[in-house]
């Protein structure tokens, strides 16, 4: 393994290019989450596992409070200062613990090895800085660069994500781009020093229909270009069917169902999964009742000791109250947390 | 306006609202037309959406409508009175027969007031006889009625979560008994289950009640499931109005094209071959002409001087060279 240190050897891009032709991998094991309340810690997340290679996109799909978003956050630590802990269980990077890495480790892996694609374009660049200011930083940051051929690198960035102009956009500020045009920003400086991951937190929930389906192209354009692996954390099955490979399902901090995902969307196992898929209103025109999940998620701390789904579904019975495996039902690489797969049919008709 | 047909609740009339945005000290003054020259009709029990991307009109074509922004020019009928003139307590009493959902239903309820004052209020301007605990039994039907039981009404907003609260709010329009419902983005903060749910008790309210709603939206998905009739706005302008069926059937302005290409495929298998890096600007609206010709992939010389108007037909369009 090559050593990936920082400083004044941080690696070129043919380095980088170089070290990705062996096989890389990033590994969530056995995470589980707290966050903290007024009554002491709650689970958020249990025992969640997840692999990601490159080239590969995975999805990670569920109601919000369900815990997906902070899966994601954990593989850089990053809401340790909001006192989301780890609970149990390892982040891998090519065999390194992130949450064993000392900070200076860490700070390479965040925006260098790994970067992070937000879902509110419109907070996450900084107003009072120059959209030069803040993507020199992070070219500069991890790439060993003086000004101007960070600069160079900017424009080229710039132009990689479809914006013109490279120059003149560098001396502009957050306020006169619009929503597309900041997650364009957000893309060029999550791809600033030539990340093997990306993780995407719901990148066009915020944006126009027409605007997002450009985001997505261009996700896409560069995932499949530069062999990216992409976790994709989203909640709408839509964006699935446009980017992943595979796709886990998550309900109440644990995942329900995954596999590949054409699988997921032939054959959604999960009762949950079936529903939230065809909960969306679809070809069909006015006057049918959608089918529906009633209830809610359960809050952290409340789940139940057997399926966490239970409460809001119409297959549970006896055989429900007992933990549920995450393999209960196991079809080649496609898996769902559910004892009662073989009557999931009945449960759309249920839902409605 | 009195010989209006029977079934028209809402007239709307070449309404216009233009904004005047910056130089304060700058002298750069930009001043845009938010609305230009929108006219549409609702009929009792229908549903007419409205869709369109950010900045296109669509919100404050709804705040026009519920009076809740001043128009420039244009006029705006109610039960087919002229209510684009009233003011105070003339104007609050034809506000009984429209009321207005938002989006955000965490914003829009006051969060010092108990549910019951929240839903109760408006039965307290426009039913003043009521006593109150006849008005207490109305507030609980009506949170009945959308799905919420009685238990909630000495509670607070922030003890519910984004569906209850939407719930909430659809409750606290439905109170005075309206005929129509101005729904600005009602669903669009909700998750897709909640969605599905929210979406589901529309359409029985709708069905109970025989309500008309104006249904803003961005999301096309949505507006085909809920919407009879369509208006399709792009800066200001509505470029396409029919039946929803038609509109998205056969589409006939470029735009309306472009936003149902837009949405995502159903289908992984469905999915297009390569990433497509190459970009068009994601804004660009002309400033004279027809106001979507930048973007236009069949934009010709002529519409440069095209004055945006529509068609007279069913399904209207704004285009020189419709598709």
């Amino acid at each position: 393994m090559v050593v990936l240190q920082g400083g004044k050897h941080a690696p070129t891009l043919e380095s980088r290019a170089r070290i990705r032709h062996t096989p890389l991998m990033l590994k969530i094991e056995h995470l589980s989450l707290s966050i903290p309340a007024a009554d002491g810690d709650k689970p958020a997340v249990s025992d969640v596992s997840l692999g990601l290679a490159p080239g590969r996109v995975l999805g990670l799909v569920g109601e919000s409070g369900c815990g997906k978003t902070l899966t994601a956050q954990a593989i850089l630590r990053l809401g340790e200062s909001q006192g989301i802990a780890r609970t149990a269980g390892r982040v891998l990077l090519d065999d390194a613990d992130v949450f064993a890495m000392p900070e200076p480790q860490l700070r390479k892996v965040r925006g260098g090895r790994i970067s992070m694609i937000f879902q509110e374009p419109m907070t996450a660049l900084n107003p009072v800085f120059s959209i030069g200011a803040q993507l020199l930083e992070v070219i500069r940051l991890h790439l060993d660069m003086d000004k101007q051929a960070a600069t160079e690198r900017a424009v080229k960035l710039l132009a990689d994500v479809g914006l013109r102009d490279g120059a003149e956009l560098l001396r502009q500020f957050p306020d006169s781009l619009s929503g597309g045009m900041r997650q364009r920003v957000l893309i060029a400086m999550a791809m600033a020093a030539d990340p093997d991951y990306i993780i995407a937190d719901e990148p066009t929930t915020a944006l126009d229909v027409s605007v997002q389906k450009r985001i997505i192209d261009l996700l896409r354009g560069l995932q499949q270009e530069r062999g990216l692996g992409m976790l994709l954390v989203t909640h709408d099955f839509g964006l699935v069917a446009e980017l992943c490979d595979e796709v886990a399902v998550m309900y109440a901090g644990h995942i329900v169902e995954r596999g590949p995902v054409a699988d997921i969307f032939d054959n959604p196992a999960h009762p949950y999964t079936r529903a939230l898929m065809h909960c969306r209103p679809e070809a069909d025109g006015k006057g049918r009742r959608l089918p529906a999940i009633t209830g809610q998620v359960p809050a952290p701390g409340k789940w139940p000791q057997g399926c966490r789904f239970a409460a809001r579904c119409p297959l549970a019975d006896a055989a429900c109250e007992a933990a549920v495996a995450e393999d209960a039902w196991l079809d080649g690489k496609h898996a769902a947390r559910c004892v009662h797969v073989e009557k999931v049919e009945e449960a759309l008709e249920a839902f409605v | 306006m009195s010989d209006m047909d029977q079934g028209s609740l809402l007239k709307v009339e070449s309404l216009s609202k233009t904004f005047a945005s910056g130089g304060m000290w700058s002298g750069k003054r930009k001043v845009t037309r938010a609305v230009n020259d929108v006219s549409f009709e609702v009929a009792r029990g229908e549903t007419l959406a409205i869709v369109g991307e950010s900045g296109s009109g669509k919100s404050t074509t709804a705040r026009l409508v519920m009076r809740l922004l001043e128009a420039d020019e244009g006029c705006i009928s109610l039960l087919g009175e002229d209510v684009s003139g009233l003011s105070g307590n003339a104007l609050r009493k034809k506000r009984r027969h429209m009321q207005m959902v938002f989006q955000d239903p965490f914003a829009s309820l006051n969060p010092r007031m108990k549910i019951a004052d929240s839903v109760g209020e408006g039965l307290r301007v426009h039913a003043p006889q009521l006593g109150a605990k006849q008005r207490r039994e109305r507030v609980a039907d009506i949170l009945g009625q959308c799905g919420m039981d009685e238990s909630v009404m000495d509670r607070y907003p922030h003890q519910f979560s984004g569906g209850q609260r939407q719930r909430i709010g659809i409750a606290r329009a439905l109170a005075v008994s309206p005929e129509l419902l101005v729904l600005d983005e009602p669903v669009s903060a909700l998750d897709v289950s909640v969605q599905a749910q929210i979406l589901n008790l529309l359409r029985d309210l709708q069905k109970e009640h025989q309500l008309a709603y104006l249904f803003i939206s961005h999301d096309l998905s949505v507006v085909r499931h809920v919407a009879d009739r369509v208006a399709v706005m792009f800066a200001g302008h509505i470029v396409e109005q029919g039946a929803v069926a038609d509109v998205y059937a056969h589409p006939r302005h470029p735009y309306t094209r472009e936003l149902l290409d837009a949405r995502p495929v159903a289908h992984p298998s469905e999915r297009h071959a390569d990433g497509d890096v190459i970009v068009r600007s994601d804004e660009g609206v002309a400033d004279s002409g027809c106001p979507f010709r930048l973007r236009c992939p069949f934009a010709q010389n002529d519409c440069a001087g095209f004055d945006a108007g529509l068609s007279h037909a069913d399904h209207k369009v704004a285009c020189l060279h419709p598709l």
